[in-house]
């Protein structure tokens, strides 16, 4: 698929209005709506209910027997990153996803077949403090700039457990109280940092001369955590590490946004509820690796029942696309209602991200980000029509069909034009 | 095809030794292309001591000139390979060497090199590159991240400090694909891109801090002596640009917005090859990024698995490589050209052709070779067209450059004459 091609189709497929009528309207905030419409205009949704009516001049798609659904929100996902893990150092909070998106990564457009919407964009695991993430939506065939979502707050990697400790000696800690003291150290030195500026502003303000103090991009992040500005997003696995976590973070005086994996957090929960954290987790994914062991299907919805924000996520360019079929799981282990169900890959995880005034769920005033589902979104034999970014189709189903075509004989004409290949009937389409 | 005056003629025959080179050409009845103003259709250009001395449609011939019958011969400004490895120790692979814990390590850092210091070609491949046209090359130091600044060395002869022009002119970075004689940090693209960040920002610290500090140090804590910082701070007060590796579109996007950061210095990418999609190629004109062209346009590997077929996007970035540089045209981002691993001038100049091929001017083509690249580097006052008092550096085609297999009659190198062999 040809990113430039997509972007100026997809272009064309923007009117000023369009309206999907006669649809079911999967609100996740307000319930479900039989035989409504819904009102796109200037990218966002500008009207739902029974009555709505299109403007003069709006495309209007039947939705007779189809669902709308809200864009779905993975709050963990590695897609469209060129490079993954800074694993050189212990505390890799210098780098930036956003330095490496790839908007080329086929994975964006198999997402938006899947409903996604907007994912987080996180570093690996490979060190206690990991590099600074940043949130998309799969506007697929737009540059790196124009993937990034504007007004999202931006977040950090945080990891326990085995995976930061088995890096290399002396980089990394060997244990699991070594990965702690790793943290608990670079946070005395942000704490310095923010002293040593303040100190700095203050003579400059009393107008004495003063030697400006480095601008240090591995503390200013971590700075930010302390102040609130960057949202802490923790892989972990135990209980106790979790445990462990929850009062370092109290005793220095940041909160966790999310703890991500979480794969214990049932035992914990009251814990994790108390500090306020969210919870993005598997639905039923574990036993590959010894701390991961412990973990039951019914996680998601003990910690919902705990009164923890609970998202279910994919970290898996796989998974990501029937994130729905994840979350309907959660149905049959441990009782969560449909609409529950469906807000733990909506309006969960955005609200864990802090972006919920703007999509998760469908209200009117909010970014017309949102998929037609030939079923209900909740079954196995439901599959995405279209998919709408900001009020663009960036996914539609028959429209793909078409494109394969199109791809495929125009791969032919170049293999042939650069290699001399002949045409062969069996080649699969193009990609 | 040339005439001696009967002066030199007898110079020559009472000197018993090999005697000197003219100091002193005039070629005359010549199409003459200075590139920066319009073309002379017949005239006269003369050369002195290494200078263009004068140039014009009725210059008079100085009686102590050796005349040159450029009747059906185009005089050109020398090219300039923009980006050329000819003389530069090639970077070492092996991994391992000192563990460099963060950036302040300064891993694989070294801007302190010039590559005119350590320039080593032999007198063979010299020849080689000026026989193809080429006058001078700005020669990039290739270990690490910051491997140095580049140099532009006149392709004449002599010892390597007679052969420099200016020693310093931009800024090299390397995003290195593997750690490169350091181990540690950055270990991937996320670390590197951000090294390269941190270090502009150490520099504006550094910068600052010694600009207070001299002013008057009593009272104040000396500011850390920093090798790495000072080529740095030179290369910002000094304007002159870093040359910053970007070659696929993605890789564009992410060179501007480095390129956009406060602490950034000026960027001229190289690379360059997908900036024939639109929005690369806007985006270079919107930030006013300049760039430079590789022309070893991308290809099939030598023996690809015969089971693996390529991606549509490989597919069509092989084929529509060379149309890069005239879509940078197109918008205005001027350009300059380099061949990544070439061998020879033909290479680089089949490149060329190549980009000419695919709807590039001839015109914009010359410019790209001479003109462009000097006035990137900051020495047009000296190369890449043709005026009076300027360096002279010249090539002399009877057919079209941009025909295939066309070769130079003659070269000037600094004042001095190469004929084709």
């Amino acid at each position: 698929m040809r990113p430039l091609v997509l972007a100026l189709l997809t272009a064309a497929l923007a009117p000023a209005a369009t309206l999907i009528q006669n649809a079911t309207l999967v609100t996740v905030s307000h319930g479900t709506l039989e035989k409504a419409s819904l009102l796109i205009e200037g990218g966002k949704i500008a009207a739902l209910g029974p009555d709505v009516t299109a403007p003069a001049g709006a495309t209007v798609i039947d939705a007779s027997d189809h669902y709308v659904l809200p864009g779905i929100v993975d709050c963990h996902s590695h897609l469209a990153a060129d490079s993954i893990n800074e694993s050189s150092v212990a505390v890799s909070s210098m780098v930036s996803m956003e330095d490496v998106l790839n908007p080329e990564d086929i994975s964006i457009y198999r997402a938006l077949a899947g409903g996604v919407t907007t994912a987080n964009i996180l570093h690996g695991s490979a060190n206690p403090i990991g590099g600074r993430c940043t949130v998309i939506k799969m506007r697929w065939g737009r540059d790196a700039e124009r993937l990034l979502f504007q007004g999202a707050k931006p977040g950090i990697k945080f990891a326990l457990g085995e995976n930061p400790k088995r890096g290399s000696k002396p980089v990394h800690p060997g244990s699991r109280q070594g990965v702690n003291d790793v943290i608990r150290e670079a946070f005395l030195r942000a704490k310095a940092y923010q002293a040593a500026w303040k100190d700095y502003d203050a003579a400059r303000q009393a107008g004495r001369r003063a030697l400006p103090p480095r601008r240090d991009l591995q503390l200013e992040a971590l700075a930010e955590v302390l102040e609130g500005k960057r949202l802490v997003h923790a892989h972990c696995y135990r209980a106790d590490e979790i445990l462990a976590l929850i009062r370092l973070a109290d005793e220095i005086g940041f909160k966790i946004r999310t703890l991500q994996h979480v794969l214990e957090g049932y035992k914990v929960a009251d814990e994790i509820a108390a500090h306020g954290a969210g919870a993005s987790t598997f639905s039923d994914w574990w036993g590959y690796k010894v701390e991961a062991y412990d973990a039951i299907p019914y996680n998601a919805a003990l910690m919902t029942r705990r009164g923890i924000l609970v998202s279910i996520n994919s970290d898996s360019d796989e998974e990501i696309r029937h994130l729905n079929q994840e979350a309907a799981k959660t149905i049959k282990w441990g009782g969560l209602s449909e609409d529950e169900a469906l807000a733990l890959v909506t309006l969960n995880p955005a609200k864990q991200l802090m972006i919920d005034d703007r999509v998760g769920s469908l209200d009117v005033g909010k970014d017309a980000d949102l998929a037609i589902w030939d079923g209900p979104p909740l079954s196995v034999y439901s599959k995405v029509l279209t998919t709408f970014v900001d009020g663009e189709i960036f996914f539609d189903r028959e429209l793909d069909r078409q494109r394969r075509i199109e791809l495929t004989l125009e791969k032919q004409k170049l293999l042939e034009e650069l290699e001399g290949k002949k045409p062969s009937a069996e080649k699969e389409p193009a990609r | 095809m040339r005439r001696l005056s009967f002066f030199l003629l007898l110079a020559a025959a009472l000197s018993a030794q090999q005697p000197d080179p003219p100091r002193v050409y005039a070629i005359e009845k010549a199409r003459i292309v200075p590139v920066d103003a319009p073309t002379i259709d017949v005239g006269v250009i003369v050369l002195r001591d290494g200078l263009i001395e004068a140039m014009g449609p009725s210059v008079a011939i100085p009686a102590d000139a050796w005349t040159i019958d450029g009747f059906g011969m185009t005089v050109y400004p020398g090219f300039i390979n923009a980006r050329s490895t000819l003389g530069s120790p090639p970077p070492r692979q092996a991994s391992g060497g000192p563990l460099s814990k963060g950036p302040e390590d300064r891993p694989a850092t070294t801007p302190w090199l010039r590559a005119a210091d350590v320039f080593e070609a032999s007198a063979e491949n010299i020849d080689k590159w000026r026989a193809g046209g080429f006058t001078s090359l700005v020669v990039t130091p290739q270990q690490g991240i910051f491997p140095g600044r580049l140099s532009v060395l006149n392709l004449g002869e002599g010892k390597r400090e007679a052969l420099v022009v200016e020693p310093e002119v931009a800024l090299a970075i390397r995003i290195p694909e593997a750690n490169e004689a350091y181990s540690g940090y950055p270990g991937a693209l996320l670390g590197r891109v951000a090294y390269v960040r941190q270090i502009f920002l150490d520099a504006r610290t550094q910068q600052q801090a010694l600009r207070v500090y001299r002013e008057d140090p009593a009272g104040l804590e000396r500011p850390p002596y920093d090798r790495a910082l000072e080529p740095l701070i030179e290369l910002l007060e000094a304007g002159k640009p870093a040359l910053y590796p970007a070659n696929t579109a993605i890789e564009i996007g992410r060179a501007a917005r480095l390129a956009a950061e406060e602490a950034s210095p000026k960027m001229i990418v190289y690379g360059a090859q997908q900036a024939y999609e639109e929005a690369a190629a806007e985006t270079l004109a919107q930030r006013k990024i300049a760039a430079l062209v590789d022309v070893s346009w991308p290809k099939a590997a030598n023996d690809p698995d015969p089971e693996a077929e390529p991606s549509l996007r490989t597919l069509e970035f092989r084929k529509r490589a060379p149309e890069s540089p005239a879509a940078l045209a197109r918008v205005g981002v001027p350009f300059a050209f380099y061949a990544e691993g070439a061998n020879s001038p033909d290479d680089l100049l089949d490149g060329v052709r190549k980009a000419v091929e695919a709807g590039l001017s001839a015109q914009d083509a010359l410019t790209a070779l001479t003109l462009t690249p000097a006035r990137l580097y900051g020495v047009d006052d000296r190369l890449g067209s043709l005026a009076a008092g300027k360096i002279a550096n010249l090539v002399v085609y009877k057919d079209d450059p941009f025909e295939k297999k066309a070769k130079p009659e003659m070269v000037f190198v600094d004042g001095r004459r190469y004929d084709a062999e």
